[in-house]
């Protein structure tokens, strides 16, 4: 191992914001117990692909008694996304039922309720498999980590086996690479942090195992430099690695909101923008949360599934923050009472950091996947919304050097035509443009709405294509079917003619016979064609 | 004797003939140019027919007075009304008159209002398989076969409402689709400068 | 309600305001306020008060025709500052009823009438400036000369007769008290030197400080001064990030580059590079008045270019137009082009870029992938878009 395998990044993005980080309020106090509630009602899509229909297959009945750890649907191995979840507890299910799941729309979703029991056998040993994972084989390690639950825990929940599933080339000239993410950029949060400080051997054995599924030259691990404490842990159990072939370096990266975007991490990494068609693995490189990490680890090493994480609980309403390791499905009603936040006070909590999160005002709604901070804090005076002064301080920040001002203006009039040519795709929807507008305008929300309209206008024009293309194809088989039977009834006429005429002349017969026979093989082989060009039409 | 003939001509007439001749000359100049920008940069666009056709919702339900969208946009191409179009809607208007350079005007109550998107629904236990819907249905989304339960190609039936009278046991509904995850859209945020007094 | 959790969270009071912003470019005023004050008297102060209180009743009356908000709108500050630009653009001692008509058209045609703040395509003050110069030349060319060089300086009392009736009894008229200076006729310096250059004078004379024109190098000191104050006001807004560099920088660099030019063709006929930046309006227009974000230009390529424009089209104004002094022009010639300016000064979009940079350790360039390869990537695009983790 080099000595000096620590860096500061030389690379930055375009842009960026410094909010205040507010990380001490909950970074301060070591990981402590969380007692958990007996009911969790465990959400049965925690993946990002919520809206897109997949069939998750619910594996247990009501009044079944489940086991920590078990899983409670299952997927159809051909269909790529989904991810399983499990039981967080020993218990029964209580109930299958639609319910509010935080979703922007708040459409309800399907969920488990699962109700705490003890008296389900405790004898339960638990098979460490240790370093058995070096024998087995990449597909058989993913498999494991589909099935264990893991998506990206840094907040986007993107399942993990489908980002690992294309391993890294070497060919290309830039070294493959697998980058750990532990920005965790946005304010308030603290878990990344302290999962580093106490647990950073997990996570470089979690890196590790990842290094081996997708083949990586080397692994970089990106930090900001307002973690030192994570850092030294992190150097320290990098130094403890015995002899190892593969290249780990550290980069520090200056404190700058979003370096944790995966973009902008890449850029920081390597220098280089990915293209628009262009995914991480493209330049050969795959980037990981430390917590998924975490999570890879505990899968794989002490064969357990993913059941809970450490979430950051902080705000200035709550009597203990810090970080604890809370189950999924734990709902925030009884965080609340465990945190002794004053409910009157309490008109939101906050999911996510303040910049990319989102709010929440229904607080039956349980943890999931997604969950790696909640914020509870007082509300402050709303500041009100004014004009646009196209003041140019968007443009300044944003790390994706989009014209957040323009594309304002046109989302406002609805014109969608020209916020396609000014690449609203590109938006990251970070915030970092509604943070720094001084006329306090919700330009992500403005973003957000275009997008979505922009998806349904073009699904309709596919639509309308589709019923066009139909549309046409049935009159043009009307048609061809009413001449075919026009051409069909001149034909029957002219032949019932020749047949009366062909009578005089061939009294016994034989010759309108053989004509007939003829006919009739010809008829059959002209009807065939017909029947093959009806069919090549239709489609 | 040429001279003669030249000083003959009175001198008005020699400006009045070289400003003609001038202006003809620029003129053609002008009209070769033009013309042969015309050839040059000839864009390849749609016939208009085709441009209209675009922009109507290709629902086919014919409340236009036309049997499906095409041969109403033959008629727009051909001068008619372009507000007979009630899946369209206020948007398909809007395009239309942008297209065509002509005023919005709104929608022609007599073809019908705007509704939100439906698609046809067919209570199977009650269908008697005569396929009359699958006769009427501009799309072909209705498969079945005669004597056989029938039923809709929900992804593919556009909601014209065509199949539902021809049926004789009044078995198609015509539900509004329904909002849900996938389709559902983001609300547009409230200017709240707006806010009156 | 804002979907994103920002505004309600603290750090959503972090960054400033528009009210804040617009408050603390009135600030940015004060040093050269107070420099004007104190080289052409009451008449300063009369025009700011009368100005502002002009603009904020008049933005008040539209805000009360459009139903709007009138206190939330107020708050915002901008026509205050719409007032107070005015106020320091208009020459002392001016008939309140011009200033009057200066700040209502300001307000209400090139402001309301585009939608309000923030879509206005023009600076509304400069609008005023404009309208007035148009219609008053003569009124508004009337600069004071400098306090020093007045045998009878109006006080307080005099000063508000003057604006309000045009006469007061012991000063007679404002024409009376211009011919009165100690033989100094013209204006402003840059209104001096273009008259007698018309004249057939040499710039070497006019400037040169002797016995016959002792009167205007006190008095273009005067202005040098208010200038200089400008200049630290500015400074001031840039230390704190109100306004962005690019303008500023942009202006003053053209200018100095136009004008050297110029100079060096001729030194006698063509105004150096610091008489062009310390004469006339030029401090107060490049950090005040050209900065207005609503009518610049706002992407950061584009305002290099709408800046180093006006520096262009003021020095030539200036050096070859019918005007002395050009600011108002040039800003609002810029105005119209500004958004042209932004449509074709795009910052390229992240992952436009054309040149992948190289790696350092192996200085081998990426390799493109072949258009064969993103085909079959085609089915991971649901992919793309995330950005987190
Ligand atoms: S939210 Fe979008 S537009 Fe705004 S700064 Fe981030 S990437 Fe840029
Ligand atoms: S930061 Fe806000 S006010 Fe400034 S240009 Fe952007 S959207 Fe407009
Ligand atoms: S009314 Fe119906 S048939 Fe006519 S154009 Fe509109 S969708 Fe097509
Ligand atoms: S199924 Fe009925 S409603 Fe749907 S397209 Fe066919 S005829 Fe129209």
């Amino acid at each position: 191992m080099p000595k000096n395998f620590t860096s500061t990044a030389t690379n930055k993005f375009h842009g960026g914001i410094h909010p205040p980080e507010n990380k001490l309020i909950s970074s301060s106090r070591a990981i402590s117990k969380f007692d958990s509630d007996k009911y969790f009602r465990i959400q049965i899509n925690q993946s990002s692909f919520q809206n897109i229909e997949q069939a998750v297959e619910i594996i247990v009945i009501k009044g079944q008694k489940v086991i920590q750890g078990e899983a409670l649907t299952t997927f159809q191995p051909l269909d790529r996304l989904n991810v399983p979840v499990h039981s967080p507890c020993d218990g029964v299910v209580s109930d299958i039922e639609l319910f509010d799941c935080a979703h922007n729309s708040s459409f309800p979703e399907m969920t488990i309720v699962i109700k705490a029991e003890i008296n389900v056998d405790q004898n339960r040993s638990v098979t460490k498999i240790e370093n058995q994972w070096k024998a087995k084989s990449q597909s058989s390690l993913i498999n494991k980590i589909r099935k264990a639950g893991i998506v990206g825990l840094g907040g986007a929940t993107f399942p993990t086996h489908i980002k690992q599933s294309s391993p890294l080339k070497t060919d290309i000239s830039t070294p493959s690479t697998l980058i750990i993410n532990a920005m965790e950029c946005e304010p308030y949060i603290t878990c990344d942090d302290r999962l580093l400080r106490g647990y950073a051997n997990q996570i470089i054995q979690g890196a590790l195992i990842v290094s081996k599924i997708v083949g990586c030259e080397r692994i970089v691990f990106a930090i900001e430099d307002n973690k030192p404490e994570a850092l030294f842990a992190v150097q320290e159990s990098i130094n403890l690695l015995a002899e190892n072939k593969i290249d780990l370096s550290i980069i520090v990266a200056p404190t700058k909101y979003p370096s944790g975007g995966e973009k902008q991490l890449i850029q920081i990494v390597t220098g280089h923008e990915l293209a628009k068609q262009q995914l991480p693995k493209d330049l050969n490189i795959l980037v990981q949360n430390v917590a998924t990490l975490f999570a890879v680890y505990q899968a794989i090493v002490l064969n357990s599934n993913l059941i809970g994480r450490l979430v950051t609980i902080t705000g200035n309403l709550v009597d203990a923050p810090g970080n604890y390791w809370i189950p999924f499905g734990t709902s925030f009603s009884h965080i609340i009472s465990q945190f002794n936040v004053p409910e009157k006070d309490l008109k939101f909590i906050i999911i996510g950091g303040p910049l990319m999160g989102q709010k929440i005002s229904n607080f039956d709604i349980s943890t999931s996947k997604k969950v790696n901070c909640l914020i509870f804090n007082k509300r402050v005076t709303n500041v009100e919304i004014k004009e646009c002064i196209r003041c140019g301080e968007c443009e300044a920040v944003c790390p994706i050097k989009l014209l957040p001002q323009q594309l304002y203006w046109f989302s406002k009039s609805e014109q969608w035509k020209p916020m396609e040519q000014l690449d609203l795709k590109a938006c990251i929807e970070c915030g970092a443009c509604d943070y720094v507008c001084p006329s306090h305008i919700p330009l992500v929300d403005y973003f957000r709405f275009a997008k979505s309209e922009i998806k349904h206008l073009s699904s309709k024009e596919k639509t309308s294509e589709l019923a066009k293309q139909r549309f046409d194809n049935r009159e043009s088989r009307l048609t061809r079917i009413k001449l075919e039977r026009k051409a069909r009834q001149k034909k029957n006429a002219l032949d019932r003619k020749q047949a009366s005429e062909n009578k005089s002349v061939d009294p016994d017969g034989k010759k309108t016979a053989i004509l007939e026979a003829l006919n009739r093989v010809k008829n059959k082989q002209n009807n065939t064609n017909k029947i093959n060009t009806g069919i090549t039409g239709e489609e | 004797m040429e001279i003669e003939l030249f000083v003959a001509i009175p001198p008005w007439l020699v400006e009045v003939t070289q400003a003609i001749a001038v202006i003809t000359i620029f003129s053609g100049l002008c009209g070769a140019l033009l013309g042969y920008a015309a050839v040059y940069f000839k864009v390849e666009g749609d016939p208009i027919v085709e441009q209209i056709n675009a922009i109507l919702p290709q629902t086919q339900c014919g409340q236009c007075g036309h049997p499906g969208c095409k041969p109403y946009a033959q008629a727009i191409a051909n001068g008619e009304a372009i507000n007979r179009c009630p899946p369209g809607g206020e948007a398909g208007i809007k395009s239309l008159a942008n297209l065509l350079e002509l005023d919005v005007i709104p929608l022609n109550e007599e073809c019908g209002e705007e509704s939100l998107p439906r698609v046809a629904f067919i209570i199977e236990e009650e269908c008697i398989g005569c396929t009359k819907c699958i006769q009427a249905c501009p799309v072909d989304a209705i498969v079945g076969t005669a004597k056989q339960m029938h039923t809709v190609i929900v992804s593919e039936c556009t909601g014209c409402d065509l199949c539902v009278p021809p049926c004789p046991v009044d078995c198609i509904e015509m539900p509004f689709v329904e909002t849900n995850l996938i389709n559902w859209r983001q609300q547009k945020p409230i200017e709240q400068s707006i806010v009156l007094n | 309600m804002k979907n994103s959790p920002l505004i309600n969270s603290e750090i959503s009071t972090e960054t400033r305001s528009t009210n804040q912003l617009m408050i603390l470019v009135c600030a940015g005023l004060i040093p050269g306020a107070i420099t004007q004050f104190y080289f052409f008297g009451w008449g300063i102060l009369i025009n700011l008060i009368l100005c502002s209180s002009f603009a904020i009743s008049a933005e008040a009356l539209v805000l009360k025709i459009r139903s709007r908000s009138i206190l939330a709108t107020l708050k915002d500050n901008s026509a205050l500052l719409t007032g107070l630009l005015l106020g320091l653009a208009i020459p002392p001692l001016l008939p309140w009823w011009m200033s009057f008509i200066g700040v209502y058209f300001a307000i209400i045609f090139a402001k309301h009438l585009y939608g309000g703040l923030g879509y206005n395509p023009f600076n509304p003050a400069m609008i005023g400036y404009v309208l007035l110069l148009i219609s008053f030349p003569l009124a508004m060319t009337n600069w004071l000369p400098t306090q020093e060089l007045l045998i009878l300086k109006p006080n307080l009392i005099q000063s508000i007769e003057l604006t309000f009736l045009g006469v007061t009894n012991e000063l007679n008229n404002i024409a009376l008290i211009r011919t009165m200076a100690d033989g100094f006729t013209m204006a402003t310096p840059l209104d001096h030197i273009r008259t007698s250059l018309s004249q057939g004078f040499m710039l070497s004379e006019i400037l040169e400080p002797s016995e016959q024109n002792s009167s205007f190098s006190i008095n273009s000191l005067s202005w040098i001064w208010v200038n200089v104050a400008y200049l630290v006001g500015g400074i001031y807004l840039l230390f704190l990030k109100i306004i962005r560099w690019h303008i500023p920088v942009s202006i003053i660099a053209s200018m100095i580059i136009v004008s050297t030019i110029l100079s060096i063709i001729d030194d006698q006929i063509y105004l150096s590079a610091s008489d062009h930046l310390f004469y006339g309006a030029s401090m107060i227009g490049v950090f005040f008045i050209a900065t207005d974000p609503v009518s610049a230009s706002t992407t950061q390529k584009g305002r290099l270019i709408f800046g180093a424009l006006i520096g262009f089209t003021l020095i030539m104004i200036r050096t070859f137009g019918s005007y002395p002094d050009a600011f108002a022009f040039a800003v609002i010639l810029l105005n119209i082009a500004s958004p042209t300016i932004d449509h074709y000064f795009r910052p390229k979009v992240y992952g436009t870029k054309t040149t992948v940079k190289q790696i350092p350790e192996k200085q081998t360039p990426v390799k493109q992938i072949p258009i064969k390869q993103i085909q079959e990537n085609k089915s991971d695009d649901d992919f793309k878009g995330l950005n987190n983790e």
